[in-house]
């Protein structure tokens, strides 16, 4: 019972805060107000904020091979966070705060469709392998380990 | 030689002339009354706080709301501002093409009298003498902690223009994005206590704008602290 009325009480919550809003923007009208900004209308990376000087370029979300390596969870979790929070550079700030959580996942789903891809393991771990952030495996013993033993 | 009575007209014209110099209420009447006449408030408003818009409704927006100019903006920039100014973005109003939207000049009397009457218009809400009066000799743990945050934990250069002074430039370069007003000239232009409010609560001031939100909600743990870093570090930039 106590859990119907919690339940009750945050659908009343929620319900408020898109009365107040007054409508849910579409993913593709979220991204391109906010996105837009640094991975451009189309999301290829090109937005104007991508400058020479800024130490990464925004990530090309047309990539379907580059981007197969996130799961949904880790798009959420950057969009959300941002890129600091999923070991990727902080430019990329944290909207959690600014779009509710269907709006990111609607962002996720609306990512999808722009590198027409799915998350692939292994293109995490050929990611992970190319950033040196995984050994590679089968590797021949190391001689200098096998001294010091 | 004149009659004395003859003199009493001019004498009465230069005391209001005076008057008018000195009280800044008349000034302020006068500034409202060329702000409406210029057709300033096609652009911009000057009653508050601003309604957060659907973003599919915000392109028809023309300009900064301006009813908490005189809590955003230093004593005396918008005087000269007006004089002579550029856009602060480095794209259209609400567009992403670069560029600097146009903004007319106002004669020099008549920009100081719109001025003063912006900046009388203040945010009976916002806190003042929360950022230290440190002035541009900031303590070095402030300073360290400030570059962290700016540059590193949440680079705001990403969308905000800056010089930043690096080793391999060896000197100070434009660096940063276009679609965030610049900040080159922030210390001069904006009250730091603005700059701790308007990131504590940017539903009052830029319900609107396209910058994340950050406070010290769940997502983004900066402290006040941190704000009244931030702050401190933004109003040193000259």
């Amino acid at each position: 019972m106590r859990s119907l009325s919690l339940l009750a009480a945050l659908v009343l919550l929620a319900g408020s805060a898109w009365a107040q809003e007054g409508f849910r923007p579409t993913a593709e009208q979220n991204f391109l107000w906010y996105c837009i900004q640094c991975h451009g209308p189309k999301g290829d990376g090109k937005g104007v904020n991508n400058t020479a000087k800024l130490p990464v370029t925004p990530r090309n979300l047309t990539d379907g091979r580059d981007m197969a390596q996130f799961a949904d969870e880790d798009m959420v979790r950057t969009i959300t966070r941002g890129g600091g929070a999923s070991d990727l550079s902080p430019i990329m700030p944290p909207w959690g705060n600014t779009l509710s959580a269907e709006e990111i996942r609607d962002l996720v789903t609306h990512v999808r469709t722009l590198c027409k891809c799915q998350f692939d393991p292994k293109a995490k771990e050929r990611f992970l392998k190319e950033q040196g952030k995984l050994p590679p495996q089968n590797q021949a013993p190391d001689p200098m380990k096998e001294t010091l033993r | 030689m004149k009659p004395v009575h003859s003199l009493f007209p001019s004498i009465g014209a230069t005391m209001l002339a005076l008057l008018a110099a000195t009280s800044p209420a008349w000034g302020a009447d006068r500034g409202k009354d060329i702000f409406l006449k210029k057709g300033c408030g096609e652009c911009h408003t000057i009653e508050g706080p601003e309604v957060r818009l659907p973003v599919t409704e915000r392109h028809k927006l023309k300009g900064p709301t301006l009813w908490y100019a005189g809590s955003k903006f230093q004593p005396g920039y918008l005087g000269r501002w007006l004089v002579k100014p550029q856009a602060f973005r480095g794209v259209k109003w609400g567009t992403m093409e670069k560029g600097r939207t146009p903004h007319p000049a106002l004669p020099p009397a008549e920009a100081g009298e719109v001025a003063r009457f912006l900046e009388g218009l203040k945010d009976p809400e916002l806190r003042e003498g929360v950022v230290p009066g440190w002035g541009d000799k900031l303590p070095r743990q402030v300073l360290r902690r400030a570059r962290i945050l700016f540059q590193k934990e949440q680079p705001c250069y990403a969308c905000h223009m800056v010089h930043i002074r690096k080793t391999v430039y060896r000197q100070a370069v434009e660096v940063g994005g276009f679609t965030g007003p610049h900040l080159i000239d922030a210390g001069l232009r904006l009250r730091p206590d603005f700059i701790v409010a308007l990131l504590k609560s940017p539903d009052r001031y830029a319900p609107n704008g396209r910058m994340p939100r950050y406070g010290d909600k769940a997502f983004t743990p900066l402290s006040e602290q941190d704000l009244i870093t931030l702050a401190a570090y933004i109003a040193t930039l000259k």
